[in-house]
């Protein structure tokens, strides 16, 4: 009995073994947090990265369950590209403790926050709970700058090849190509959003303050009374009333956010509801980080012509 | 690397039991340069740990004074109490020390019949990202035994732990000792650790071993889709111990305990969980089930003014529940929860030794002979204003054939600080 119990465990062992050493082959795993990063990997990595995205652009990144699925990836990968400045903060540090991972820790190179490498807008002075989900790092959906991404890309693409150093040099060809390609596709935004500049806007959450910054539109206002807690009916109807006399050009959520109280203050106010992809898939035309800056400026280029 | 050396070298390591480095033909070596030189950390807690504490109020209105389970000995689980009332006050304390161990540390703060009691629920150090899957616990913590064991007070989805936990932990099952936990390198998830420890706590007791329990589970998971997500687990516990008194004793005169036993339990446990686009924010559902079968023998003995009687003790056991929580809307939830647990207990070779006790005095007292199956339906709401806060309107029914009584239940828990992640 002793016996056959030990041959099974030691076949099914060897074939776990077998299983795992065959599938890692030369190129490395990557645990992007968010799709922009999964989009940028892939850019910078091409068939040398094996992406795992986390999360889509229909869930919202502050509030993502560790499933048991997570971990498993986590387990293996060579690298987590995330977000930072707090922004997976109920979720990531589950995933990489319990995850047994060394090369994904926080001191370690396989672990990338990508707002640490660019300044970050909204850096609270005063830090209270009363105050909402705030972020004591500033606002962390430092994606949709082109500017920022740049950098960050370059930060990537070196970490790169730091980990995979037998690569370094296909990274550094592959940054230089999307570095031309991206600062190209830049400058045509630019031109293209430029009726955009003084336009104002209403947000359900600060995810687009970069895009904004970039921009020059101004945000007015939030639906969220306070950021993480959803709109209540006596936020909007203050909203409504502040907004009766100068309606702003547009009201944006992404996504992953209910359409609902948009929706209402549209109505209210007559200024158009507006749902912006925010990241790669969140729109059906937004399969990559070109194409999510080409349908975003489209959008609201629909409103501003 | 080709297939042949391949697989005698897995096989190599596979015999020699190397279960926890498996051969990784990783083609990156770790790389030893530090990084890079612009990272600014964004921890916001710099180097003062993350501190967090949970309070929680209540009204409870309730007849039941004990929560007596006819068919299960008394391991110190209690309703909660009649009135306002407080629970536990929960300080949470963690930090990473340095770069390789995790701090953690839990004190309740209770008041029990007039008295105010601190409890080191847990306080443990863990290590960080030690490689190939493999983390390691030492110090006090609570068992990672079945769904509901690990969770805290604060964060379990009803304001008691199930019927089962109560009938065979006490409550929670907790030690001091030390656990490995081994995540398989593997697509789909997969979890295996043991857990090593003194063995005290309700189901075990006092005991002179040097391991008073072993606990062992195993847990396997996935996604099915974007929107469901589960997770499947299985644990078995073993302990023994020299004696183990009631945790409660109905005549202050009479003390009864078992001596010289040994507690068996075997469990399996289940989580689903659902949310449209895998976006719980808006709505989620969540289904958990889980299953204790608990085989016990020992000495019944019941000690009487200085002399004792005693009977073989030879217990079977089980217990399940299963909840459903959904929310229906952001802030709301609602949930239900169906408990039951069942004892088949015998007690032969009866010994009255220098007492006046009869077989069936020694019976009553154990409170072991019972052909009742307790049940438990609790049904409840909550809103959770933001993240940190939550109150929830609860209505359980309990009824172990014995007793049958209800309790509404209307509480408060908030989290003041740092609050850590919760696990699936």
């Amino acid at each position: 009995m002793v016996t056959v119990i030990q041959r099974i465990i030691v076949t099914v062992i060897a074939g776990l073994l077998a299983f795992t050493s065959f599938s890692a082959q030369a190129k490395i795993r990557v645990f992007a947090c968010e799709p922009e990063w999964g989009s940028l990997i892939e850019e910078l990595a091409g068939d040398q990265a094996k992406v795992f995205v986390a999360t889509t652009a229909q869930q919202d990144p502050h509030h993502i369950e560790a499933r048991p699925s997570l971990i498993a990836k986590m387990r293996r990968a060579d690298i987590a590209v995330c977000s930072g400045a707090e922004l997976e903060t109920g979720w990531l540090p589950l995933l990489l403790r319990s995850s047994g991972n060394k090369k994904v820790q926080i001191n370690q190179p396989g672990y990338f926050e990508a707002a640490s490498f660019v300044n970050r807008l909204e850096i609270p002075t005063v830090i209270d709970r009363s105050l909402g989900d705030i972020h004591a790092s500033g606002n962390p959906h430092v994606h949709l700058d082109p500017h920022r991404l740049l950098i960050i890309a370059a930060a990537l693409s070196k970490r790169l090849g730091e980990i995979d150093s037998g690569a370094a040099n296909h990274y550094q060809q592959r940054y230089d190509d999307f570095s031309k390609r991206w600062q190209a596709a830049t400058e045509q935004w630019q031109q293209r959003a430029a009726s955009l500049r003084g336009a104002e806007a209403i947000v359900h959450h600060r995810d687009w303050s970069y895009l904004f910054s970039w921009l020059g539109i101004k945000e007015v206002a939030q639906l969220e009374p306070k950021p993480g807690v959803p709109p209540s009916a006596a936020h909007l109807a203050k909203l409504k009333q502040q907004l009766a006399n100068s309606p702003p050009q547009f009201i944006i959520y992404g996504p992953h956010q209910s359409a609902k109280a948009a929706n209402w203050l549209a109505k209210q106010t007559g200024s158009p509801a507006l749902q912006l992809p925010y990241t790669v898939g969140g729109d059906k035309q937004a399969n990559d980080l070109f194409s999510l800056f080409d349908v975003t400026l489209n959008k609201l280029l629909t409103t501003i012509p | 690397m080709n297939t042949h050396t391949l697989s005698v070298a897995t096989l190599t390591l596979a015999t020699s039991l190397a279960l926890l480095h498996p051969a990784h033909a990783d083609v990156l070596s770790s790389p030893t340069s530090a990084r890079s030189a612009q990272t600014v950390s964004t921890s916001s807690t710099n180097f003062n740990p993350a501190i967090s504490l949970i309070l929680d109020g209540r009204y409870v209105a309730t007849n039941l004074d004990e929560l007596e389970l006819p068919g299960f000995q008394a391991g110190g689980a209690e309703p909660p109490a009649d009135g306002f009332g407080l629970g536990e006050s929960e300080l949470s304390i963690s930090a990473n020390v340095d770069d390789k161990i995790f701090g953690w540390f839990t004190l309740a703060i209770e008041e029990e019949d007039g008295e105010t009691k601190t409890e080191i629920e847990e306080a443990y150090i863990e290590s960080l990202g030690l490689g190939s899957g493999l983390t390691l616990r030492g110090g006090r913590f609570y068992s990672h035994l079945g769904y509901e064991n690990p969770v805290h007070d604060h964060a379990l989805d009803f304001t008691d732990r199930a019927l089962v936990y109560s009938a065979m932990f006490g409550g929670n099952l907790l030690g001091d000792g030390v656990q490995a936990r081994w995540i398989a390198p593997t697509e789909f998830f997969l979890e295996l650790g043991v857990e090593l420890t003194d063995g005290e706590d309700f189901p075990g007791s006092a005991n002179d071993n040097s391991i008073g329990s072993t606990i062992m589970f195993a847990r396997t998971g996935g996604d099915f889709g974007v929107s469901h997500a589960w997770r499947l687990g299985t644990s078995h516990f073993s302990a023994d111990f020299d004696d183990r008194p009631n945790a409660e004793q109905a005549d202050p005169n009479i003390a009864f305990s078992i001596a010289d036993g040994s507690s068996d339990i075997f469990g399996i446990d289940f989580v689903y969980k659902w949310a449209p686009n895998g976006n719980p924010t808006q709505r989620n559902f969540k289904l958990a089930a889980e299953y204790f079968l608990r085989d016990e023998d020992g000495i019944a003995t019941l000690n009487d003014g200085g002399n004792t009687a005693t009977a073989n003790y030879d217990g079977d056991q089980y217990g399940f529940y299963i909840q459903a929580l959904y929310q229906w809307r952001p802030q709301w939830r609602a949930g239900l929860r169906y408990d039951q647990i069942s004892s088949d207990n015998r007690l032969t070779g009866f010994d009255g030794g220098a007492t006046t006790q009869t077989f069936a005095g020694l019976a009553d007292e154990s409170g072991l002979i019972s052909d009742e199956d307790p049940t438990r339906w609790t049904a409840s709401v909550d809103f959770s204003p933001s993240e940190f806060s939550r109150f929830r309107l609860q209505y359980s029914q309990f009824d172990s054939g014995q007793v049958n009584e209800d309790t509404l239940i209307l509480q408060y828990i908030v989290s003041l600080g740092a609050h850590p992640a919760h696990s699936f």
